[in-house]
């Protein structure tokens, strides 16, 4: 279920969180990565959108990443139905959580796309990428981490 | 189930800022069905807390368990393997879960991380709405299935007062029916109006809270 | 002729007259002369004057402090009784001190939510903790008790009896409308007295509802007096249309009001009719003027509507 891209040396780290239907076909089962400026991606895999639970994505915020960019299907296109829906609520209700705890709320963020080449996956990490840098590098990311 | 909802997270922060290992506990049961201290917001909220903590400069370890019920001595029990070195457990069970932690954990500081504050019904995904006050005296066979004490305001007996807003909702809270219009509704719909007739007496509160603190034995079940 | 208490109110309505009552809201402080300064402007242009009882939630004067004002002042009160704020143990303390002191006329009330007062500029008391240990049906019933049998709700007896001429609220257009005259005989099931109605605009509806009254021979039994408020503007008609509840107002009024070159004379104009109106049904014994902080318009409105000068009854 994980495919992950070898990390790329650059400053603002982004997690994308993909359907696996927001891949297209022909990428699927190849890692992919492409080298730009100033970010770095790692790609994982879930079944479905709606599989994505708020405490996973804390963890990987915990974790330090700098930002995490769900791509979920179209409200029409989703095979689950509601499962799109839900992980928009989520990322709405997270968004809320972080802003709360006095964290940008632009550390989550939600596309809804199908079938995506690689690049537009990557394009769409730069943007959240592009996001969050005016607020800074994750304060999780500074010394000592649980 | 008993409602409750997480207490504002700058509260738990504060609460939380001088401690170095804390033991946050859920409830797999009331709480849980309310999305507010089951596993799921058990894990959500201890990185959150983290985090949080981390932006201010403290780093701090939080354990995580969830108990199957904290009201009952057998699940509280389970968490004695893990309070060693804990200097504050933080529950976010209901109140009477936050108790039984804070006699059984005695010297450790016992928080609750949410407030308690209804017994409700899940209306539908993402609605709970209250429907019961334990007020020790149901009159729920003389009102056709609905309270008046939990869902009327101003918990009258013998009908709505003149607030009932043009579209049946309480003057109250807009997004409240009336209950009294539903009372007298479903009355209709059994053909029984006329019992909303009789005058209801001044309610008896003294089985409640408002009697003391319940203390209950049963010679039966004792040992 | 038989009185249960001899307040003026019950001897005006006893010997048949169209009672006029008006409202007296206190002030927020403990000046008496605030008070005096409303009795001072509305003596003589009613039988009884409604004083509320922190209306709205709204910390004021209490209510039986300031009818003890009005009585210094020469005006009989209607001292207005919520059950919002106070136990059955201390509305029936205050009975019995309001009786001590001379009140006579109770208006039975639940008393809107303590959420209310916290609204435009004030902030009030909506932390405060409810109390609502009876309702107004059961609270006509306490004062019943205290009057007829000289005993409280528990069972333990005053001596003497508490003499209260009995009053309560009537919402007759608030829904569910087919019950709200159920829930007025109720009321006088208990014991009312005398019924003062929420605003009335809609006259056609408020017929209606007096006449289903009347059918259950419930206007025989108790004197209902319609409330009438002043308007002043479209706007606060509409206002109350919206979200006063059990107040309807017809859009012919609100548009009276609107196309009106002077409202003020158009708003006393539009009372005028509502109170001949109402006061040709049969069933109504009197009417009750309300003029939210406007007192100052009562006297001649009332004057206008041939309702001076009040009679003297003994």
């Amino acid at each position: 279920m994980v495919d992950e891209i070898k990390e790329l040396n650059q400053d603002t780290e982004v997690v994308v969180l993909y359907c696996q239907h927001g891949l297209c076909d022909e990428a699927k089962a190849s890692a992919w990565s492409e080298q730009a400026c100033g970010l770095s991606v790692r790609a994982i895999m879930m079944p479905c959108s709606s599989k994505i639970e708020v405490h996973y994505v804390l963890r990987i915020l915990e974790s330090g990443a700098d930002a995490v960019e769900i791509i979920a299907c179209p409200e029409k296109s989703c095979k689950f139905l509601v499962g799109s829906r839900r992980a928009e609520k989520r990322v709405e209700y997270l968004r809320g959580l972080l802003e709360r705890i006095g964290y940008t709320p632009e550390r989550v963020g939600i596309s809804r796309r199908l079938a995506q080449s690689p690049q537009e996956l990557i394009d769409l990490a730069k943007a959240r990428a592009d996001a969050v840098r005016p607020f800074g590098i994750n304060p999780m990311k500074k010394g000592e981490q649980q | 189930m008993i409602f409750a909802e997480w207490k504002p997270l700058d509260e738990l922060i504060d609460k939380l800022e001088p401690h170095k290992k804390v033991l946050l506990a859920g409830c797999a049961t009331c709480v849980a069905e309310c999305a507010a201290g089951g596993e799921k917001e058990t894990e959500t909220l201890a990185p959150l807390l983290r985090m949080a903590l981390k932006k201010r400069g403290h780093s701090i370890e939080i354990l995580t368990a969830t108990l199957e019920k904290q009201c009952e001595w057998e699940f509280v029990e389970e968490l004695a393997e893990k309070v060693a070195g804990v200097d504050a457990i933080m529950s976010i069970a209901c109140g009477i879960g936050v108790q039984a932690l804070a006699e059984r954990f005695d010297p450790i500081p016992v928080y609750p991380g949410v407030n308690t504050s209804a017994l409700t019904i899940r209306e539908e995904a993402g609605l709970w709405a209250a429907r019961c006050a334990a007020c020790g005296d149901c009159v729920l066979g003389e009102t056709f299935g609905y309270c008046p004490i939990a869902r009327c305001a101003k918990s009258l007996l013998n009908g709505p007062c003149g607030g009932t807003r043009k579209n049946g909702k309480c003057e109250v809270n807009e997004d409240v029916d009336c209950v009294w219009t539903l009372i007298v509704e479903r009355a209709e719909r059994q053909g029984r109006l006329e019992s909303l007739s009789v005058l209801r007496k001044p309610k008896d509160w003294s089985n409640s809270r408002h009697g003391g603190p319940k203390r209950v034995i049963r010679e039966d079940l004792r040992q | 002729m038989k009185m249960l208490v001899g307040s003026n109110l019950e001897r005006v309505l006893a010997a048949g007259h169209f009672a006029v009552t008006a409202e007296v809201g206190p002030p927020r402080g403990p000046d008496p002369g605030d008070v005096k300064k409303k009795a001072r402007i509305l003596r003589g242009v009613a039988d009884a004057y409604n004083v509320t009882d922190n209306q709205t939630a709204v910390v004021r004067m209490s209510s039986i402090a300031a009818s003890k004002i009005l009585l210094q002042e020469g005006l009989e009160p209607v001292m207005q009784m919520v059950c919002r704020d106070r136990n059955r143990i201390a509305i029936q303390s205050d009975l019995l001190g309001a009786s001590a002191l001379g009140l006579r006329n109770v208006l039975c009330l639940s008393g809107d939510h303590q959420s209310a007062g916290a609204g435009g500029k004030l902030k009030g008391h909506p932390g405060a903790k409810n109390v609502y240990d009876i309702d107004s049906i059961q609270l006509i019933a306490i004062v019943k008790g205290l009057r007829d049998q000289a005993i409280q709700e528990g069972g333990d007896s005053i001596s003497p009896a508490a003499p209260f001429f009995i009053g309560a609220a009537w919402t007759p257009l608030g829904p569910p409308e087919k019950f709200r005259t159920i829930r007025l005989a109720k009321k006088i099931n208990a014991g009312a007295n005398f019924i003062q109605t929420q605003a009335v605009y809609d006259i056609k509806r408020f017929a209606e509802a007096v006449r289903r009254a009347e059918d259950m021979g419930l206007t025989d039994r108790a004197a209902i007096l319609p409330g009438i408020i002043v308007p002043r503007s479209a706007g606060m008609l509409r206002y109350m249309n919206a979200n006063v509840p059990g107040v309807e107002v017809p859009d012919e009024i609100i548009q009276r009001m609107k196309d009106a070159s002077d409202p003020q004379e158009e708003g006393i104009k539009i009372a005028l009719e509502l109170i001949g109106a109402v006061k040709s049904l049969s069933g109504i014994k009197g009417v009750h003027l309300q003029a939210i902080e406007a007192e100052g318009l009562l006297p001649d409105l009332i004057k206008a509507a041939g309702l001076l000068p009040r009679p003297h009854v003994y």
